[in-house]
């Protein structure tokens, strides 16, 4: 931040000796030692980050082949198939409900409803975010397996997972689509154009990258998450069947190995190159994110990025 | 809160064109009811309730699934003994599992706050741009790390590191504060009070860190400038402009924080060691409401009275989140919500 | 500085971020944003396609047609991993899913049919299976061991009996050279120290085992039995049977009931098991030919006596003790009386992971398929030393297997 820069100058005055008081000097000091110290914060954070990550790499890297990402577990062995398509028709079905949801909802929330309604709007959507996945879980085990009188499904675990997701889609796109610059919006509506036509038009290819990364986002949480899927998505060793059968999922892979006899030495090893897959899957996601906002920030904000 | 939570892009408009949701000013021509405009908000007016919906449908089918089974008030106690062999005896009191909660998540709150509030104040204050960026991304990234990755670090590498390094060290030189005196039996797992809140720590700083990261750079730049232009350093910029702009955000901050520590479950579960008791160190085996809800799932089966006690407490654990957020919401703009990211 | 004093609510962010809008740079972000979901969606949905099309044949080849689910016990879960794929393997067409979500979920899922095998540790009372159209089906012997952690002893096999170890986790006994454990174990030099006894704090059927063991053998046992039972204050809880190793392991005078699929592990750590005494040694300690190891033997001699012992002979009985007088009582009314045990060497805590399957199937072609293959468990899946033994479960006995085998007949199936 400029900041910096200003700062900057003021000590360079200070060493020029232009500014010739004690006090100076001692408020400068207590400032470079705040700048060093306080960033001293990221290590103790990064730390443990950096030997999660080191760990991981260590323990799954060596072994991971494509024989791990095409094969099926196999009582204590195999690889890892199933799981990694699992995760992957899951977070598809999800992202295609919560998405489709979620771009017209929040697009509806920033252009059409009243101020009021939005406000809710917005308000109930955060609060969903805050709900415990545990919670949504239980949510869809009642309504999603037991009311429907069916098991532990690949859908029931797809629609749980949207309702965690939704909210996040929602929210970015609605930013997304609030963030039109007013003056674009009023040559477009001033023009002429209808709600619709200026919602095509003008809003979407604005909003668009930033809608497609609330669809990351959300894509990336959901990849990651255990608790809504373990009592609705079930487990299977066997890829789903279909829509109707338990499926695996790289998250339950990890949860159901993680306290088996350690003896069964190949197990925990594929626990940990199923953990490795879900942190480069949703890192890479994140990473999508990131840089789809970063451009945005930097095109919308400039000196604010 | 509307101030806030409306968004202001549009509030701020005149109504006649930029606000698009006011109805036409009277004394125009009235809205013709079959234009494609009507047809389509009409078509459209649910569906920004659609998150709504699913938070209304949650709370209901809970309560449904819950049969509404009064505990009374033992509910709130210490007994959790659902199975004795004689069932008319059974109790469900939930109060080891809400210290559990409040121990881990509050204490994980302390600790992020402290941490993310330096990392906020570096990256807005101090630290040079490029470098802010990358830190920022960082940050923002480690939110994405998946719980039941951080629980398996836990309970692998950092539970046996905790039993036979950390916790006997801890114990042996601070054994004199409260908390910290305990016998080798407690932390002979390495799991407990204290691994729970080290993995909670990690997982709440992106959360909070993004929170007050936006909040520091919500600040008018003018403001921030005139300040340095006048001769005071960045540190007293921060302490009189920016720390007093930022003030209302850190309860909220607290608050969202905390929402997110006291329901996550998985990563928790891993490493708290689900003991039902009052912790009597920060070594103890403990359990929170979350980890209950995962951990008695499926003994719930056996006995019908178990799982509506368990709904209940999942209705519980909704009503605090629900609370703990929409205070922290009332803080921090829901309409800035979408800027945090993957933390939220 | 006034005027910075003097400051109204900071404007919301919308507001900055507005500033200095322009399309300049949309497109590059578009086209990066697009670029990189279409190679996500090349990478999973494709990937995933290819992979289905050129390895998948061997498990879900496009003839594969019938599908078989099961959910249930975690215990069961990894040797069904196991006997699932090798059955698949050697019937193209018959894919099994295996879910890991415990014995309770296991057993409401074959009551509400919605599974076609439901796993589980306990089974279900005769009354209960009838009321569903259930059988139970045993594939496997399971055992627990009793571990403890004495630095120096832990090469010995202690003798301890029900009353003792109940008494321990009753908190009657609180230190290892209580005169009850000495008496039972003469010549060893019995450490003057607290024991700590470690218990499983998730739902387990573990503790429903061990629970019951303490409750048939010591009047006192203050604690009922079940999944989920009180522990002494002073009790550790740990997660899990890993979890419950791991502890032991640091836990010096520690003692802790342990699944038999994780002695490998425990043995690892230099920790010392028990031989665990028999009902008759409940009345009468001293006696060590009244204390049994968990060998091969003694578990599968359990597992016929408790069957032996009952009449009319069924395979839902408790192990427990050898089926002691009560011990069927135990689960809830399974019917039949058990005389005395004359013979006594079964080890103690032994129990039967049972398959539930239905015995009015909604489609008998399907269920022909299911129970074909728990005829292979039976039979090629249960082959001694090969896929059991990777979770250290015994083969079923030649008796046990007739009664499954009866049992199957009356399963309808069609083809």
């Amino acid at each position: 931040m400029t900041a910096a820069a200003g700062a900057g100058d003021l000590s360079v005055d200070i060493e020029l000796g232009l500014v010739p008081d004690r006090r100076v000097h001692r408020r400068v000091a207590w400032d470079r030692w705040l700048g060093r110290l306080l960033p001293l914060a990221f290590v103790a954070v990064l730390f443990p980050i950096i030997d999660l990550l080191y760990w991981i790499g260590s323990e799954a890297l060596p072994t991971l082949s494509w024989t791990t990402l095409t094969t099926n577990p196999v009582g204590f062995g195999g690889g890892l198939y199933a799981p990694l398509t699992g995760t992957v028709y899951l977070v598809g079905i999800a992202t295609a409900i919560a998405g489709t949801l979620g771009i017209v909802a929040g697009a509806y929330t920033a252009e059409f409803a009243s101020p009021r309604a939005a406000l809710i709007g917005r308000l109930l959507a955060n609060l969903l975010t805050g709900t415990p996945a545990i919670v949504v879980g239980y949510f869809g085990y009642f309504a999603l397996v037991l009311y429907t009188h069916s098991t532990f499904t690949l859908w029931a675990g797809a629609i749980t997972l949207s309702i965690f997701m939704l909210p996040y889609v929602y929210r970015v796109t609605d930013a997304a689509f609030g963030s039109v610059p007013p003056s674009q919006r009023e040559a477009s509506l001033g023009a002429g154009s209808t709600r619709g036509q200026y919602l095509r038009r003008v809003a979407l290819p604005i909003a668009f990258p930033q809608v497609l990364s609330g669809l990351f986002l959300a894509m990336a949480i959901g990849a990651g998450e255990t608790a809504p899927l373990l009592f609705t998505a079930g487990w299977s060793i066997t890829p789903a069947q279909g829509l109707s059968s338990p499926t695996s999922y790289l998250s339950g892979f990890i949860w159901n190995y993680f306290d088996q006899p350690s003896n069964l030495g190949h197990l925990v090893i594929l626990s940990f190159q199923a953990a490795f897959l879900l942190i480069v899957g949703v890192l890479v996601l994140n990473v999508a994110v990131q840089l789809v906002a970063e451009r945005y920030r930097r095109r919308l904000r400039g000196f604010f990025a | 809160m509307e101030d806030q939570g409306t968004r202001p892009a549009l509030g701020e408009e005149p109504p006649v064109v930029g606000s698009g949701n006011a109805p036409a000013p009277p004394g125009r021509v009235p809205p013709n009811p079959f234009s494609r405009r009507s047809i389509l908000r009409a078509l459209t007016s649910p569906v920004g309730w659609i998150p709504g919906i699913f938070l209304a449908s949650i709370v209901v089918v809970l309560m449904l699934s819950s049969h509404f089974q009064n505990f009374g008030l033992g509910f709130f106690g210490p007994v959790w003994n659902p199975n004795p062999t004689d069932p008319s005896v059974a109790t469900y009191g939930i109060l080891y599992f809400v210290i559990g909660s409040a121990l881990t998540a509050g204490f994980a709150l302390v600790l992020a706050m402290l941490l993310s509030l330096a990392i906020a104040i570096s990256l807005v204050v101090f630290l040079p741009s490029p470098a802010s960026r990358i830190l920022t991304s960082l940050t923002d990234l480690l939110a994405g790390i998946p719980s039941v990755v951080y629980g398996i670090w836990g309970y692998v590498i950092l539970a046996p590191y905790f039993s036979k390094q950390l916790d006997p060290a801890l114990s042996h030189y601070l054994g004199w504060l409260p908390g910290f005196a305990a016998s080798p039996t407690e932390y002979a797992g390495g799991t407990g009070l204290l691994l729970a809140i080290f993995i909670l720590t990690i997982m709440v700083v992106p959360l909070t860190t993004a929170l007050l990261r936006e909040s520091l750079r919500a600040i008018p730049r003018e403001q921030v400038e005139s300040g340095l232009a006048l001769g005071a350093t960045r540190w007293e910029v921060l302490r009189r402009v920016q720390l007093p702009w930022a003030r209302r955000s850190i309860p909220s901050a607290v608050l969202l924080g905390f929402g997110r520590a006291v329901g996550e479950t998985v990563a928790v579960f891993m490493v708290i060691g689900n003991e039902v008791k009052l912790p009597t160190s920060l070594f103890s085996g403990s359990s929170t409401m979350a980890t209950l809800l995962v951990g008695q799932f499926d003994s719930a089966f056996e006995y019908p009275d178990l799982l509506h006690a368990l709904v209940e407490v999942a209705l519980l654990l909704l009503a605090i989140s629900l609370v703990v957020n929409l205070l922290g919401l009332r803080y921090f703009g829901s309409g800035r919500m979408a800027h945090v990211g993957a933390g939220a | 500085m006034n005027a910075i004093d003097d400051r109204k609510t900071p404007p919301p962010i919308d507001e900055l971020t507005r500033r200095g809008t322009s399309k300049r740079g949309s497109g590059v972000s578009v086209a990066a944003a697009v670029a990189l979901a279409v190679v996500l969606l090349l990478v999973g949905f494709g990937g995933g396609y290819a992979l289905e099309k050129s390895y998948g044949g061997s498990t879900t080849s496009s003839a594969s047609s019938v599908a078989i689910t099961e959910t249930g016990s975690t215990l069961i879960a990894p040797v069904m991993s196991l006997w699932g794929p090798n059955y698949t393997a050697l019937h193209p067409n018959v894919a099994v899913s295996v879910g890991f979500t415990g014995s309770g979920t296991g057993i409401s899922s074959a009551e509400s049919g919605t599974v076609d095998i439901g796993g589980t540790d306990a089974y279900l009372t005769p009354a209960t299976a009838a009321q569903y159209n259930l059988i139970n089906v045993p594939v496997a012997i399971s055992a627990q061991l009793v571990f403890y952690n004495l630095p120096g002893l832990n090469q010995v096999h202690l003798n301890l009996n029900g009353t003792v170890v109940a008494m321990i986790y009753g908190g009657a006994i609180t230190t290892w050279n209580n005169p009850l454990i000495q008496a039972a174990n003469p010549g060893v030099k019995l450490p003057d120290q607290t024991i700590i006894p470690l218990h499983r704090s998730d739902g387990s059927g573990d503790t429903f085992m061990f629970s019951s063991f303490c409750y048939l053998s010591w009047k006192g046992w203050p604690n009922g039995y079940g999944t989920t039972v009180k522990w002494l204050a002073s009790s550790p809880g740990y997660n899990g049977n890993g979890g419950m190793v791991s502890g032991l392991q640091n836990t010096q005078y520690g003692i802790a009931y342990i699944g038999i699929s994780y002695e490998t592990e425990a043995l690892g750590y230099g920790l010392g098991y028990a031989a665990l005494g028999d009902n008759l040694a409940n009345a009468n300690g001293t006696n060590p030919a009244n204390y049994i190891l968990p060998s091969a033997t003694n578990i599968s001699q359990d597992a016929n006596l408790g069957l032996l012992n009952l009449d009319p002979p069924s395979v839902a009985v408790s192990l427990i003790l050898g089926g002691v007088p009560g011990a069927t009582n135990l689960q809830l009314g399974a019917g039949g009386t058990n005389p005395s045990v004359a013979d006594p060497t079964p080890y103690p805590i032994v129990n039967l992971e049972y398959l539930l399957i239905s015995t009015h199937p909604a489609n008998p072609s399907h269920q022909r398929y299911v129970v074909e293959f728990i005829q292979w468990i039976l039979s090629y899946g249960n082959e001694p030393g090969k896929q059991l033994s990777a979770v250290s479960f015994l083969p079923l006995t030649p008796t046990v297997v007739g009664y499954d085998m009866e049992a199957l007949q009356q399963v309808p199936v069609s083809s």
